[in-house]
Order: C-alpha cells, then structure tokens, then sequence
C-alpha cells in the first residue's frame, strides 16, 4: 500500500457557514415582516380610538378641536388661564373658533358637552372653551349639568353647594346661584345639591324654561354633561339644546363605545355638532395638527425681524402677531369647510372674523419660539411658508385693513338693529 | 359704617374666633370683625388652649362667647372666611347669594396674596380678590382647610394656629386697603 499525495488541500479563504450576508439578508426581511405582522396586528386588534382617522370612520360629525395629551393637565387644568401661551391653550383657542362656526346663522348658542365614558376630558374642555369664548369678549355662562359627579366648581375654584339642582326644584333663584368667575364676561353655575333624580330634573320644563332665559341673556350657554353611555341624563338634555360637542378621548374611549354614543344620540334624533378629540398623542401618526399653528414660526431667521428690538422675550402687547396673517386665508363667506381642521386655513379665520384687539392677546416669548420650531415637522411647517411671506408683504396693508373690516361688520349689525328698531318704532306709532 | 366681616367654624370656640381676633388685631380699616359658628352652642366661651394661642399671635380672646351662624348674620355680611371647606358649603346653603362672598381662609388668603387689591369699599376690595379665582394653579383640596383641634392635643391648636396665623398675614394687607 502506498500513500501518495495527489493534490495540495486548499485552505478555504472564507467560511462556508455561516454566510454572512445571506443571514444578514434573510434576518432582514424576516425582522421587518415579523415587525410588520405584529404593528397590523396590533392595529387590528386595537379596540381604541387612537386618533382622527378613527373617529372620521365613526362620527356624523365634524371634529372641531384636537388636545393634546398633557401629563400635567389633572394638576393646571385650565390651562387658557394659566399658561395662555403653551401649545395646548392654542388648541383650545383653535378649538373656540371652530366653535364659533357651529351654529352658522342660528341664534340659538347652547350646547352640551358630554363624553362616551367618564374621564374624557369633558369638565377640562369646556371650562377652557368657555373660557376662551370668555377672553374673546363673548358673554358666556358655563353650567355644571353634570348632577352625578360635578367638578366644575371645583376646578374653577368655586364653591358648588349650591346651583343647578337648587334653581330646578325652585330653592333659589338664578340670581342668586350664579356666580361670576375671573374677571372677565363668563358666569358658572355650578351643580348644586346632588339629587337623588338628575335625569327626571334634567328633563323637567324647569330646564328647558332655563335653556330659553339663557339663551336669551348670553351669547353662549354651555352644559357639561354627565357621560353618555352609563347615564341617560346627557341624552335627555342634548334634545333641549342647539347643539352637542362629543369629547373623545385619544387612547380611553373604545371604538365600540364611540359608536354606541352616537347610537344613544341618533335614538333622540340629536345629530352631534362637533366632535372633540382630546389626549392626543404629542408626536406619531395621530398627533393632531401639532405645532401647525405656529408653522409661521417655523425659520427663526425670518422671525427675528417681526420681533421689535426693545421687546425680545416680552409678550408685545399692541402689535398684530405674525402667528395670525389676518386676511391670508379665505374669508368666512367663501371658505368652504372651516371644520375640517387639519386643513390649515382653520387656524388664520379667528383674526378674521373675531373682533381685532384678539389677535394681540396671543405673544409668543423668543425662547418658546424656538422650542416650537424645534417641534414642528418639516412637512408641515414647509406649506405655510409662501402664506407667511405672503402675509408679511402684505402686512402693512393687513394691519390698516383687519380692524377695518371689524368695524364694517359692527356696523353693518348695528345698522341693522338699528334699521330693526327703528321699523319697530315706526309700525308702533302707525 | 363698618364692612363686615365673619369668621366661620363648626363650634365657634376655637378656629374661627382665633382668625377674629388676629384679624382684629392686625387690620387698622372700617372693617368690623364677628364670628359664629355652624354647629355653635350658644354662649360658651373659647377653649383653654384656643385662648393660648389667640394671646400668642397677639390676639385678645376676653369675652369671646359663641353663636351659631344665621341666614341673616349670613346675608348681613360683607365677607365671610371659613375654617373649611364645609363651612362654606353651609354657609351658601343658608342664603346661594353669599357664594360671591363666601371662602375658606385659607383661599381667601392665597387669592388675596396673588391679586393686586385696589383702595376702595369693602365690595370692591372683596370683588378685587374674588377675581383671581382660577388664576393659580388649583391646590390639593385640603390645602384650604383649617383642621379641627377641637379636643386634641395642644400640638394639634398650635398646627391650627400657626395655619390661622399664616393667612391672617395675607388676608390683613388685603383688608386693609378697605376705605
């Protein structure tokens, strides 16, 4: 037997296993379709409202107004009062001006707000609209309808023992149980006694009486509700008044349950006005219109000549605010749907519309223009900015207009009372 | 003539006449200063310890005596401070209006502390301060009561006191912007 070597062995240069980039490649494509199983199945099992796209699905109504979820909200909840200029004030002041679209030509202006579920955020939004209609010099009075768990008082700091319930078994009198708050035109009535039949009061035609004094004396009645589903008490008042404002919150309320509420609404032949999301999530696909209000802002570059010299950093109290180019957007009459919010116009029609000293009331400190620019996405901050450079050349020329074109509406009403009163005064006399 | 001032507690023989006192002693205006209390027995005088602690804070507790708060010493005030929160309560229960008058000490003292309080008559100096309410940030329920000592120990009058003494420092500069 002979052994003879008949080749060389050759010494592999690499490995034959593993291989690298095949695993590299295969790990890949399997990660991200395990990924993607788990985020559509997550998706499809969540029962939750997560965000507009959900609630549009589900709502006959329009939404009017998106907050955003604020870990501190439970211990500043009025936050319109407190910090006028942070993010979530803007909200409710975008969420105001919507509002103020709802009745259209209506004169009636009372509205419940109410919720699917408890803990939606009901109490915080209407006290900070009503506070917001407040600052815009509306007249507002602001009820705690809500005769199972009131809160109102308390969060406005007032006393509640006595209110709402009071004044329907006749105890009181309006008079006497309405109390002013702040000092500005908003008047809260706060729950009262908890009676042992809220909803049998609820409907009594002492409310209802109640509703059309109201309405007669404020420009905005608002009602915070007790919860829709567990309760019937928000269902019996919603056929009392003009108009009812869904609050849903982002991440609680169940789709389910969203759709038995505007079950519970169609079965007393309510169609909601509006529908408000709140607890929205600050970033991810289902924040809501985030930091667009301030896409103005956008370039600090382009802010800094709006800033006057000896004010940088202060709130500037007389001049018209870059925030807000007034006549840039579409007037009132020719804008075609001022609810769907997204859409940017939305934001400018306040100036437009409200009276002129609003804008003003709304500076934005240099250091907290740079925290929102910081936040505001690119996508969206990069429409707005032909409107800005727009509204910046025509600044001068917006300035001079927008306070005149309040006052033409002025007195055009007055005008027309006048004209009114005057008609009046002629058939009496005839 | 004087505005008119009440103090509210349950018993009317420790809390609320030890606020009157020191607000007697503190505020030099047209302010008149009473007390009563919600369950009071009429008559009786303040407690051993109550009187302690008025003299410590430079009150004069001689001749207090208690009363039990009526509709009408309600409707007759100007202001009117409670102990806590359910005195407040039980006071607008006997007459709603009194709501825009009506808080706890306490309140009263940290609205008074933020607001710029004008000179003017009593109304206007109550109206000043009852217009911040609100503004601040909302504090803990409790963080407007004046807890009961009534039959504790000392340490608990002396917590009460200094409680007491603490919003009479607030509520006097206020007060004394009455002309």
């Amino acid at each position: 037997m002979r052994i003879t070597q008949v080749t060389d062995a050759v010494q592999p240069a690499a490995p034959e296993s593993p291989n690298v980039p095949l695993n590299l490649a295969l790990g890949t494509l399997i990660g991200l379709a395990l990924g993607l199983a788990a985020a559509v199945l997550r998706e499809t099992l969540d029962t939750h409202v997560r965000g507009e796209h959900d609630v549009r699905g589900l709502s006959p109504a329009p939404i009017i107004g998106g907050i955003a979820f604020d870990a501190r909200a439970p211990e500043r909840p009025l936050i319109v009062q407190d910090d006028p200029r942070s993010i979530r004030a803007e909200s409710f002041r975008t969420l105001r001006t919507n509002f103020q679209f709802l009745g259209g030509t209506d004169q009636r202006h009372s509205f419940v707000v109410t919720s699917s579920v408890q803990g939606e955020g009901k109490t915080t939004t209407v006290a900070n609209l009503a506070i917001a209609l407040a600052d815009a010099g509306r007249r507002v009075i602001v009820i705690d309808a809500d005769l199972r768990r009131p809160r109102l008082a308390d969060m406005l700091g007032l006393e509640g023992a006595v209110g709402l319930s009071d004044l329907l078994i006749g105890r009181a009198d309006f008079d006497d149980l309405v109390q002013p708050w702040g000092s500005g035109s908003l008047d809260v009535l706060p729950a009262g006694r908890i009676p042992p039949n809220p909803s049998e009061l609820l409907g009594s035609s002492a409310m209802v009486q109640l509703i059309a004094r109201l309405e007669q004396s404020y420009e905005y009645v608002l009602f915070d509700a007790a919860p829709l589903l567990p309760v019937t008490d928000a269902a019996v008042l919603s056929t009392y008044v003009s108009g009812v404002l869904v609050v849903v919150a982002s991440g609680r309320t169940r789709k389910a349950q969203l759709r038995q509420t505007f079950a519970a609404l169609r079965n007393v032949e309510v169609t909601p006005a509006g529908v408000v999301l709140t607890m929205l999530p600050a970033k991810g696909p289902d924040a809501y219109g985030y930091g667009y209000s301030y896409g103005y802002l956008a370039d600090p570059a382009d802010v800094a000549d709006w800033v006057p010299a000896s004010e940088t950093g202060t709130p500037r109290p007389a001049e018209p605010l870059p925030t807000e180019p007034p006549a840039v957007g579409p007037s009132a009459a020719e804008y075609p749907s001022v609810l769907r919010l997204p859409a940017m116009p939305a934001v400018q029609l306040p100036a437009a519309v409200e009276p002129p000293a609003e804008a003003p009331a709304e500076p934005v400190p240099a250091d907290r223009r740079s925290s929102i620019s910081r936040g505001a996405r690119p996508a969206k901050v990069r429409p707005q900015r032909p409107a800005r450079r727009r509204g910046r050349r025509n600044a001068v020329r917006l300035r001079s207009a927008v306070p005149d074109s309040g006052e033409e509406q002025e007195t055009t009403l007055e005008e027309a009372a006048f004209l009114e009163s005057e008609s009046a005064a002629r058939s009496g006399t005839l | 003539m004087a505005f008119p001032v009440l103090l509210v507690c349950s018993g009317n023989i420790c809390r609320s006449p030890i606020a009157e006192q020191l607000l007697r002693a503190r505020v030099e205006a047209p302010v008149e200063f009473g007390s009563a209390g919600t369950l009071a027995r009429p008559g009786m005088p303040m407690t051993d310890e109550a009187a302690l602690m008025s003299r410590q804070h430079g009150g004069e507790p001689d001749g207090h005596l208690a009363r039990r708060v009526t509709r009408e010493l309600v409707q007759s005030s100007g202001l009117i401070l409670t102990a806590a929160r359910e005195h407040r309560a039980r006071v607008v229960e006997l007459f709603p209006r009194a709501s825009a008058y009506t808080f706890t000490l306490r309140q009263f003292a940290r609205l008074a502390a933020m607001a710029e309080v004008p000179e003017g008559d009593g109304r206007s100096v109550v109206a000043a301060v009852a217009a911040r309410r609100g503004f601040a940030a909302p504090v803990a329920p409790d963080q407007d009561d004046v807890p009961d000592p009534y039959r504790r120990p000392l340490a608990e009058y002396e917590v009460a006191a200094a409680l007491i003494d603490d919003a009479v420092r607030s509520v006097a500069p206020a007060l004394a912007r009455v002309r």
